[in-house]
């Protein structure tokens, strides 16, 4: 009997050597070596995974630099290995990644109809996330909007713009700068029955630096200025038809600005949950003109918030107040207080768009930033968007805003 | 841009119900021990696990019986470079079994039919007693823990900008990350939901109502 407990003793303590040995590698790390990668250098990837050649291998190591790897915006796609080492005692780790397309493009046309007015508006993003081959991110902007039915208004804003995402290397500190390029033409009657003509014509440059606070949000300090050499901005009122008025607006042309933000959001274009917020306050160099002296200052608040019901139904709270001294920008549209509903659906093939590999539907309805005045409009937005193999995110949209006490263009 | 293609695989099994999993529980030597049978697994799982890495599943075996509310067992498989053989480490109650060097062959049969032994005496289960039981399986989970550390390194090494706002407007325009949804965010999802452990891959079998007097003997 104490035979048989001995045997069962040793059995067991056999079986517990037996399953470290299966759990708790021997083996030793030889080399590190990459393959399929051809921007990144392998040392690069090397220095992602926290191994030591020599040491005992580490497989929790490797999950999680596989892990942290999938997470990299330029890998599609990382899968990390054994092969055999010199010894049975000695292995070598292989990093096998697919790189992914360093250019990200999206392209956004739009008919949008406020009251009686009907307008056209694309816009257009391209940018390169590996420029100077070191990770600095390169894009430039354009959004164009002109009338369908008159001259004006017409619009076209062009930005380009440099990031740095670790300046020198930290890891909590980025940096933007940009130079933006804003020209504006409204003439038209508002709802007083005053005739209004508007140009402008800006270039804006800024810089800003910008802290990580924690895991999603961040705030900024930066500097904006606007040459006066490249800046025209001329408003003329005409109160009645025998006699006109022309005023000379502020132009404030320098100042500084001050943000605060998160964002949580799982998906850039394609988000199913998670939250954007960033409040924002510029502060400007007082301007004096014939008028007198003018302070400015403003402020912007953009919220938006994004769930998921039912796993197929996808919600979206919005809502945003505009910088007052902003209100003619392009991007006019996008400010409001809206809910939009959505519904993902699987891709298709086409020959214009390659691989389309997601598709949404969406609706947005809510109150929107009027045409000039500070008013705010019934809308409803239907829109189309397809993540396409050739041409990156595409949305089509049809936008319709019920303006008939605002602003009438001519 | 495009997401790994490993990614929509995992969601899509991870919301699937698992349909063809048997969950068998049996008597042996007076205990109360389970058989899963036929359970699907990943697809590229078999691909994956000549990878020389050790996979390591956890099964939760959950019943509505007072005192047996959840017990894990696990299962560790790693493929040897040298010998081309698997070597398989079960863990059982109160001892662990160990199955070394079997090819693919004898292993996709292991697989095919895993016992757990051992899960309570028999005699705490009375005559006419009926319960509930499933079994929740995971391939290589990751604690709460680890999840946060991996999260707070690549926020911190991200080379997606932050965001950004356009100094003519001062709306807010985020300067949107290039990479799609990534494996990472699927794990991330799964803690944020409160789950204690996340995985690279998990699935349930559907609770079964288990007849004390149907379950049968395998003395």
């Amino acid at each position: 009997m104490r035979a048989l407990q001995i045997v069962i003793c040793l059995q067991y303590f056999l079986n517990i050597q037996l399953y470290a040995q299966a759990t708790e590698t021997k083996l030793r790390l030889q080399d590190i070596q990459c393959q399929g990668n051809v921007v990144l250098s392998c040392e690069d990837l090397k220095s992602r995974m926290f191994l030591q050649i020599g040491e005992p291998l580490d497989e929790i190591e490797i999950q999680n630099a596989k892990l942290r790897m999938h997470s990299f915006p330029e890998l599609q796609s990382a899968e990390i290995s054994l092969e055999k080492g010199n010894s049975p005692e000695q292995a070598i780790v292989v990093i096998r990644v697919i790189e992914s397309n360093y250019w990200s493009k999206r392209l956004s046309a739009g008919l949008i109809s406020r009251g009686t007015n009907h307008f056209e508006r694309i816009t257009g993003e391209v940018q390169y996330n590996n420029f100077l081959n070191s990770g600095k991110i390169l894009s430039l902007n354009v959004d164009q909007k002109h009338s369908l039915s008159t001259q004006t208004p017409h619009v076209w804003y062009s930005r380009i713009q440099y990031t740095d995402p670790h300046i020198f290397g930290s890891q909590r500190w980025f940096l933007t700068g940009g130079l933006s390029y804003l020209q504006n033409e409204i003439r038209g009657t508002d709802s007083d029955g005053d005739q209004l003509h508007f140009q402008s014509e800006k270039l804006f440059n800024d810089v800003k630096i910008g802290y990580r606070v924690s895991q999603s949000s961040f705030v900024s300090l930066g500097i904006f200025d606007t040459p006066i050499n490249h800046l025209q901005s001329h408003w003329t009122y005409f109160s009645d038809s025998s006699q006109s008025h022309q005023s000379e607006a502020p132009s404030f042309r320098q100042g500084v600005s001050f943000a605060y933000g998160w964002n949580t959001e799982d998906d850039a274009d394609f988000t199913t949950r998670g939250s954007q917020f960033i409040a924002s306050l510029s502060l400007y160099r007082p301007e004096t003109n014939s008028f007198g002296t003018f302070y400015g200052a403003s402020g912007g608040l953009f919220y938006k918030k994004t769930w998921t019901s039912d796993s197929k139904n996808i919600w979206s709270f919005k809502v945003g107040i505009p910088n007052q001294f902003q209100q003619t920008a392009p991007l006019a549209e996008d400010i409001g207080l809206s809910l939009t509903y959505a519904r993902d659906a699987k891709g298709f093939k086409s020959a214009l768009f390659g691989d389309v590999t997601q598709t949404r539907k969406y609706v947005e309805a809510g109150y929107f930033l009027g045409s000039v005045k500070e008013m705010w409009v019934p809308g409803v937005k239907a829109g189309y968007m397809m993540q396409t193999q050739h041409l990156g995110v595409i949305n089509f949209y049809l936008f319709g805003l019920e303006e008939n006490r605002g602003f009438n263009y001519r | 841009m495009k997401t790994s293609h490993l990614i929509p695989l995992i969601i899509v099994i991870y919301n699937v119900t698992l349909q063809a999993a048997q969950v068998k529980p049996f008597f042996q030597k007076n205990s109360l021990g389970v058989t899963l049978q036929d359970l699907q697994y990943p697809t590229h799982f078999e691909k994956n696990l000549r990878s020389g890495l050790t996979h390591r599943f956890q099964f939760n075996i959950r019943t509505d019986l007072p005192f047996l509310s959840e017990t894990v067992r696990t299962i560790n498989i790693k493929y040897d470079l040298w010998s081309e053989k698997y070597q398989i480490a079960i863990e059982e109650h109160p001892s662990k079994q160990f199955v070394e060097n079997v090819n693919l062959e004898k292993l996709n049969l292991i697989l095919k039919r895993i016992q757990f032994k051992n899960l309570l005496p028999a005699k705490q289960l009375s005559d006419t007693v009926t319960f509930s039981m499933n079994i929740q399986i995971r391939l290589n989970p990751i604690e709460k823990e680890r999840i946060k550390a991996i999260q707070k390194w690549i926020v911190e090494n991200s080379t997606t900008q932050p965001l950004s706002f356009s100094s003519d407007t001062s709306i807010p325009k985020l300067m949107l990350p290039a990479k799609k949804k990534t494996l990472f965010s699927w794990i991330f999802n799964q803690n944020t939901e409160k789950m204690s452990e996340a995985s690279e891959w998990q699935i349930t079998t559907p609770s079964i109502s288990i007849h004390r007097e149907s379950i049968p003997h395998e003395d």
